[in-house]
């Protein structure tokens, strides 16, 4: 389809959206494009509280209806004679376009028209015209359609196309609700209580967003980032509680050390305690065990900014890769490095290399065996970015929120701290960089760092 | 001559360990388990070597003590020890003369292997 030209007489939140995106003219904007956007907004929220998650529905709803009272606005200038919406009225070519799934009913509760989307989605066809809604795919589908549309048609009706001020000429349900597949929706039903009084069913896809649409756009990003200053609070002062812990801990762990040793020394010339000296062997291993858990946690609440010098990243990609050639290959994972060329960032080389290394770890044991890694490097917007990409068993959405915070593990036994990932966020942020984790359970995950070409600052 | 160490430690599991230790090892030990003490004791004895805890109970830290020590005894050479990382003890190590900062739970031979390394 060809663009559609629109004036800019969409709400502000709209047009804000927009030139998030960077589209500065607003008339050479094409609708798909909005409804792509507004999906991708709801869409990118997987690793949300689940609080803000329905802000952000409730926020894209809005939009949706904004748009829906701009399209009413229209159709009263040239209103069909029969009632009934045919696809070739010029602004419901807007419609036909759109991201979001839309089907139109009208006041006999038959179906009257699907948009393109909502053809693709929800599995309809042109014989489905015309008949009732509970006869068509929908109301199997969409538990709780069939109740919104009777609750909608029992509200009074308003006579004309203007309403009295304070009342809307469209009522509104909106219900989140997962279907049989496994896709999670966001369905709203809308009625226009005035002429020509039809009901239409938007139903957006809500599923959280695979690995390359965690490849974010702007309005995203930037969700990201205040996102991300909340957490980078949480997480300092969690980390000045643990830190002293961890020097709490590590007073009597010298002393046992101390001790185990000493009788270690103790028994020198005694061939026969071999069980007393294994026995003292393991404390020592065991207090090396949380010495090692007790200084991650003292790394992890590092207050100020570690020592840079300008260096090239990808030299410690390579580096870490060579570092976990092992666990590669004790798990038959393969990996794949594709770098591009970068200019010299300020970095904490050893603090990186660790970082990287704990996301390609990560990325390596996302599933018992034969995990196939990417691992991409290039520049955009004076940001170096690295994506890790892999085939793993994917992170499911619960635990995705968490993945942050310390302590957090899903490992078993002594195979995890919990703390991999939140000494990555730590390095990362103190880089004055940006770490984003999309997953889609059953099918990998990908994680996108980004690094200012001038990191110096803590981006807090 | 056998070379003094004075190991200032408030932990007294650690403290008689590491004494026991480097007496073992051929040094003269002494020990105190503040700063007061540690001041007190470390006029008396004169150390050629300082271990000395970087937090201890009471107003002065390890440091500041090491630093007393050190205006008396020009050519002692001062250990700090602390559960914290050096990271965060820098800005309070500030000037003093450092011959290592030692990192709990240390292993008694890496103390023994340092002072002998710093008494050449």
């Amino acid at each position: 389809m060809s663009s559609t030209p629109l004036e800019p007489s969409l709400t502000a939140s709209v047009i804000a959206l927009l030139q998030a995106r960077g589209m500065q003219d607003v008339r050479a904007f094409r609708p798909e494009t909005l409804a792509a956007a507004i999906g991708k907004r709801i869409s990118a929220t997987g690793a949300e509280s689940q609080r803000a998650y329905l802000r952000r529905l409730k926020q894209a709803g809005r939009e949706i209806d904004d748009l829906r009272d701009e399209l009413l606005k229209r159709s009263a200038a040239a209103p069909p004679d029969d009632g009934m919406v045919s696809a070739d009225w010029a602004p419901w070519l807007l419609v036909d376009n759109c991201g979001s799934g839309i089907v139109v009913i009208d006041s006999d509760s038959k179906l009257r028209y699907y948009n393109s989307t909502a053809r693709d989605e929800q599995a309809l066809d042109a014989e489905h015209l015309g008949l009732s809604l509970a006869e068509t795919p929908l109301v199997a589908r969409f538990d709780g359609l069939a109740e919104d549309v009777a609750a909608l048609n029992a509200e009074p009706l308003v006579d004309d196309t203007s309403p009295a001020p304070g009342e809307r000429a469209v009522s509104a349900r909106q219900r989140v609700l997962q279907t049989d597949d496994g896709l999670s929706w966001l369905l709203r039903v809308a009625r226009l209580r005035a002429p020509p009084r039809l009901i239409i069913v938007s139903m957006i896809n809500v599923t959280p967003p695979p690995p390359e649409a965690a490849e974010l756009g702007a309005s995203v990003i930037e969700a990201g980032d205040a996102e991300s200053a909340t957490r980078t609070t949480q997480l300092a002062s969690l980390g000045t509680l643990a830190a002293g812990i961890a020097h709490e801990i590590n007073n009597p762990l010298n002393a046992i050390m101390m001790n185990a040793e000493l009788g270690l020394v103790a028994l020198e010339g005694e061939p026969d305690a071999v069980r007393l000296r294994r026995a003292l062997d393991t404390i020592i291993e065991d207090v090396k065990r949380c010495a090692g858990l007790t200084a991650s946690v003292l790394k992890l609440s590092r207050k100020g900014a570690s020592a840079k010098a300008a260096g090239d990243f990808n030299e410690i990609v390579r580096a870490a890769r060579r570092l976990v050639d092992a666990e590669l290959q004790m798990r038959d994972a393969t990996i794949e490095l594709e770098l591009a060329d970068l200019p010299p960032l300020p970095l904490d080389v050893r603090g990186m290399e660790s970082a990287v290394v704990n996301l390609l770890t990560n990325a390596a044991s996302s599933a018992e065996r034969g995990v196939a890694i990417k691992v991409e490097s290039w520049c955009e917007n004076e940001e170096v970015v690295l994506r890790v990409t892999d085939t793993g068993a994917g992170i499911p959405e619960s635990v995705l929120e968490h993945i942050f915070d310390p302590f957090f593990t899903t490992r078993q036994g002594d195979r995890g701290t919990g703390l991999g990932l939140s000494l990555v966020h730590a390095t990362v942020t103190e880089h004055g960089g940006t770490i984003n984790v999309g997953s889609t359970f059953g099918q990998g995950t990908t994680a996108v760092v980004r690094l200012p070409f001038d990191g110096n600052g803590d981006r807090r | 001559m056998k070379k003094r160490v004075l190991i200032v430690e408030d932990e007294t599991n650690a403290r008689m360990a590491m004494a026991e230790f480097l007496a073992m090892a051929g040094f003269e030990v002494y020990s105190a388990e503040d700063a007061v003490q540690a001041l007190e004791v470390g006029q008396g004895c004169r150390p050629d070597v300082l271990l000395c805890d970087y937090l201890l109970p009471g107003t002065m830290n390890g440091v500041e003590v090491a630093r007393r020590l050190h205006e008396a005894l020009p050519d002692l050479k001062v250990f700090i020890m602390s559960g914290l990382s050096r990271s965060d003890c820098d800005a309070a190590l500030g000037a003093l003369p450092l011959s290592g900062f030692l990192s709990k739970p240390l292993s008694l031979w890496k103390v023994r292997e340092h002072i002998n390394e710093v008494c050449g």
